[in-house]
């Protein structure tokens, strides 16, 4: 028998007889036993359905055991299932909106002193061209909207966005939280993109109120 | 029972099993990935500066995994895409510089796997970073005073070029804030995670 | 006292089987208490990280100017100070008492299991203030650096071997149900959590292969480590205190082997809809959805076991905790296996619903097993009675009460941000906002818990410092009096 090294952890207990049978120990019961009634036949038949059940979604939905397989519905030796793409602006554009939200908020409200909103603004409502050259080159300096004054800077969108996203997205702020413009196609923003290729610079409120598109350079 | 070898072989044999099922073969399966070449010519995924690097030891320091996921889940599957998560799936191939994983499993917070996609002003992270709610209302995002460091301006003194625009009113007129090389290295970090290039398994 | 036991053991001396206990116990004391005291001090600190992360969610502007506490540090702290501190030691404490017990030997080298004891405290705080000072890892459940990691493994590999070598100098005879389970743990715990470095620290294992990795670890931490000893316990607990034997051999059989071949498999339901390939997924939601036989039989005989002495759960603090474990561990195991399904996990991924189910296996099920499990054991180490059974009470109700809230309100909650979520015209802050309700809800469960572990807390250390007892009458603390007795019948005591 080992003597114990805490016992002065326990600090009463001086008695290390252990024939000193103490009252917790003597009225416990028995140390457990096995009884061995039968397993129910209906638990078996329900186990044995759901090993049945198992067997079948690792066939049906295991992709041919394929790392390069990701959707479970793929039937083994098939091409990749090609996924419906949504295709109508107002949702590709509510999409790409993600990028726009952070700073004009999901309202379309901006931050008051911060960053402008785009509801009810006349630079999302106005000429689609002027529209898509901001998000295109970006805004820098003071912006008077509403009688409310923003100072910031908008980023540019050039390497960003495809033609498709930027129209999808002007599209989108041009017709929600109560904007009605006119939708815009990717065919503008292309037309916007090569005219202004060759701008560096983000515009300035001064430079958009007389806005008016380069001509595209003759030399394509 | 009493045949105690028959017990610890059944113990030992199940876990090894497993591991091998979850573990060993699909690293056997996908260790031999490697990035892929876009339209543009370039490879995708592309390996991380090691400055971008350094800001992924941040991330993982602050424990940003607790609140934001890195995955997009498919189309009709939650509505990842929907939200502009993302414009395809995540996939295998998109982790392969990823040591460790950070692919999380909450979403106190939206994913971030595409974050560099979706918000590429600098300035806009570190306003975020230092104080959520200057750019987000509503966020339960911890503030991150200590990524940043508050400079008092002499009279008469501009604020250097790489001071933080801020806000009117969130700092006094004379002091300018500047991000620590932790903040600059997370946010270029941040930065740098998009997947929306093409891969073979999942078109964007 | 001596005629209240009632061996059946045949043919064995009744004054023999009790020195033989006397002994055993004696034998275990040194160890055992100091697992189950680091244990509960490891529980006080771990709510209190719990109380700070949990707060931080709906306050974010609570203790949030230093980096030691920023949010992303505070929760892995919670994490791996209840697991590996709280859970892991009491487990252990569990463990090596009911080996010794079921072996009817004397426990090995206390001294070595006292310094493991010492060790295992200096590891997990080192690894905790690493994880606070920014060094944790950032992978889930595995958050302590690598070192420390190692040094734990190293360490439960030693309480296995002690507990291999009491077990080898049992008389040859039977191996109770219990064994076979704590055998479960002593072996796949080491080996879940050596392979999970190597895999993922040490660059066994390239990108998402490192998530399969994690979840097949982090699942199995509760499916193989925590669960095993909690099951175990229960199957000890509940015929020991009833006295009567465990219904049904073979049931315990099929839950046994069937829990040892599914259970392992059902971590990658933790990344259904994420970068893996399909075939992974899928063979973590069978493995989920196949947990339902192990769980059905364990309750079946643990129930069919308990039928007509459900009364004592009025009385006997052992037998509450432990029935109220066991029942919560069929619950989380049924919503767990509903939960790695597609249909099901495409809502509540991502969300708190996640969180709720996290706490109903750890706390609901294996927490409140363990506690009675302390109960029981910590008056046969040190011969004393509990001081007040108005603070078990105040634990038991406490403790109910405060996972139940905790657990109804984030899964409520939690399913409907999963909805929400899932609906792209609801923008990201609306829902930020939505559950802020619930995670106040989620802060005052957390006070109720915490109320009872420093209840709990107070009940060990009077009894370990052998603090002056109030008055009261001998026998054992009962919670109420058995039905229709006058007196208190010590047979039917803890």
């Amino acid at each position: 028998m080992t003597t114990n090294p805490h016992q002065t952890f326990i600090r009463d207990t001086a008695d290390t007889d252990v024939e000193a049978i103490h009252e917790p120990i003597a009225r416990e019961k028995a140390e457990p036993r096995d009884g061995y009634e039968p397993i129910s036949i209906w638990l078996v038949f329900l186990f044995l359905a759901l090993a049945g059940w198992g067997g079948w979604y690792l066939g049906a939905f295991s992709g041919d055991w394929n790392a390069m397989v990701y959707d479970e519905r793929a039937q083994a030796g098939a091409a990749p299932a090609a996924e419906a793409k949504a295709s109508d602006m107002l949702t590709l554009g509510r999409r790409a909106y993600v990028r726009c939200q952070a700073c004009h908020q999901p309202t379309g409200q901006g931050l008051p002193g911060t960053y402008p909103p785009l509801a009810g603004s006349p630079y999302a409502t106005g000429p689609a061209e002027r529209a898509a050259a901001i998000v295109l080159n970006g805004l820098q300096g003071p912006l008077v909207i509403d009688g409310e004054t923003f100072d910031n800077i908008m980023p540019a969108h050039r390497d960003l966005m495809t033609d498709l996203e930027i129209a999808a997205v002007l599209t989108y702020v041009r017709q929600s939280w109560g904007n009605d413009a006119p939708a815009v196609a990717p065919e503008d923003v292309a037309r916007v993109r090569a005219a202004t290729a060759e701008r560096g610079a983000a515009w300035t409120a001064g430079e958009l109120d007389q806005f008016a598109l380069p001509e595209p350079e003759p030399a394509e | 029972m009493n045949r105690t070898a028959l017990l610890y072989a059944g113990i030992i044999f199940t876990v090894i099993i497993s591991s091998i099922g979850l573990v060993f073969i699909p690293e056997y399966q996908l260790f031999r990935l490697e990035p892929v070449e876009a339209a543009d010519g370039n490879l995708y995924p592309q390996p991380r500066t090691e400055f971008e690097e350094a800001g992924r030891r941040v991330y993982i320091a602050m424990g940003c995994v607790y609140c934001h996921s890195q995955q997009v889940r498919p189309e009709h599957f939650g509505a990842d895409i929907d939200r502009g998560w993302g414009t395809r799936r995540s996939v295998a191939r998109d982790y392969l510089y990823d040591q460790p994983h950070q692919l999380g499993t909450m979403r106190t917070g939206p994913d971030l796997v595409n974050i560099g996609s979706r918000q590429s002003d600098d300035n806009w992270h570190y306003q975020h970073l230092y104080d959520p709610e200057l750019t987000s209302p509503g966020s339960t995002m911890p503030k991150f005073p200590f990524l940043f460091e508050k400079r008092t301006l002499e009279p008469g003194r501009e604020p250097p070029f790489n001071a933080i625009r801020m806000p009117p009113g969130v700092l006094a007129e004379n002091e300018y804030l500047l991000p620590t090389t932790d903040a600059q290295q997370l946010v270029a970090y941040l930065k740098s995670m998009r997947h929306d290039y093409a891969v073979p398994e999942a078109q964007p | 006292m001596v005629l209240a036991v009632q061996d059946p053991s045949e043919g064995a001396d009744p004054r023999q089987e009790l020195r033989s206990r006397a002994e055993i116990d004696r034998s275990c004391q040194g160890p055992v208490t100091l697992f189950v005291a680091s244990a509960v001090a490891w529980l006080l600190f771990g709510s209190l990280l719990a109380m700070a992360a949990s707060i931080k969610l709906h306050s974010p502007g609570f203790l949030s100017h230093h980096a030691w506490l920023t949010f992303g540090r505070v929760r892995p702290a919670h994490l791996n100070t209840v697991i590996y501190g709280w859970a892991a030691m009491v487990g252990i404490a569990a463990m090596l008492w009911l080996q010794t017990r079921l072996s009817r030997v004397t426990l090995v080298f206390p001294r070595l299991l006292t310094a493991i004891a010492w060790l295992w405290n200096l590891a997990v705080a080192a690894g905790t203030v690493a994880i606070l000072a920014g060094h944790g890892t950032g992978v889930e459940w595995i958050e302590f650096p690598v070192p420390v990691a190692l040094a734990l493994a190293l360490l439960f590999g030693a309480v296995g071997l002690v507990s291999f070598y009491t077990f080898a100098r049992r008389p040859p005879g039977h191996i109770y149900v219990t064994q076979w389970y704590l055998f479960g743990a002593i072996l796949w715990f080491p080996y879940l959590y050596l392979m999970a470095q190597l895999m993922i620290h040490l660059g066994g294992a390239t990108g998402v292969v490192q998530g399969s990795a994690n979840w097949w670890f982090a699942h199995n931490v509760l499916g193989l480590f925590l669960t095993p000893i909690g099951v175990g316990a229960v199957y000890y607990l509940i015929p020991k205190v009833i006295g009567r034997p465990i219904h049904s051999y073979y049931l315990s059989l099929l839950g046994f082997w069937s829990l040892a071949l599914f259970y392992n498999w059902a971590g990658t339901h933790h990344l259904v809809g994420g970068p893996l390939p399909a075939w992974l997924i899928s063979v973590g939601i069978v493995g989920s959805v196949m947990m339902f036989i192990p769980v059905t039989a364990v309750a079946i005989n643990h129930h069919l076991t308990m039928v007509g002495h459900f009364h004592m759960l009025r009385t006997s603090p052992t037998l509450r905790f432990v029935v109220f474990g066991g029942m919560s561990y069929t619950l989380v195991s049924f919503q767990g296996s509903l939960q790695a399904l597609r249909g099901v996990n495409e809502i509540s991924h991502f969300t708190h619903y996640t969180v709720a189910h996290a706490h109903l296996g750890v706390y609901a099920f294996y927490s409140m097993v363990m506690f009675g499990a302390v109960y029981y054991m910590l008056p046969r180490m040190t011969g004393r009675e509990w001081s007040s059974a108005r603070l078990i009470r105040i634990h038991f109700w406490g403790s109910a009460l405060g996972i139940a809230l905790y657990w109804g309100g984030l899964t409520w909650g939690g399913w409907l941000q999963g909805r929400m979520m899932n609906d792209a015209a609801i923008p990201f802050l609306d829902i930020v906002r939505f559950t802020i309700p619930f995670l106040w809800s989620r802060s005052f469960a957390g006070v109720l818990m915490t109320i009872g572990h420093v209840a709990f807390a107070v009940l060990v250390w009077r009894m370990l410092a052998g603090a002056r007892e109030p008055a009261r009458a001998p026998g054992p603390t009962l919670l109420g009096r058995p039905r229709g007795e006058r007196e208190i019948n010590p047979a039917e005591a803890q």
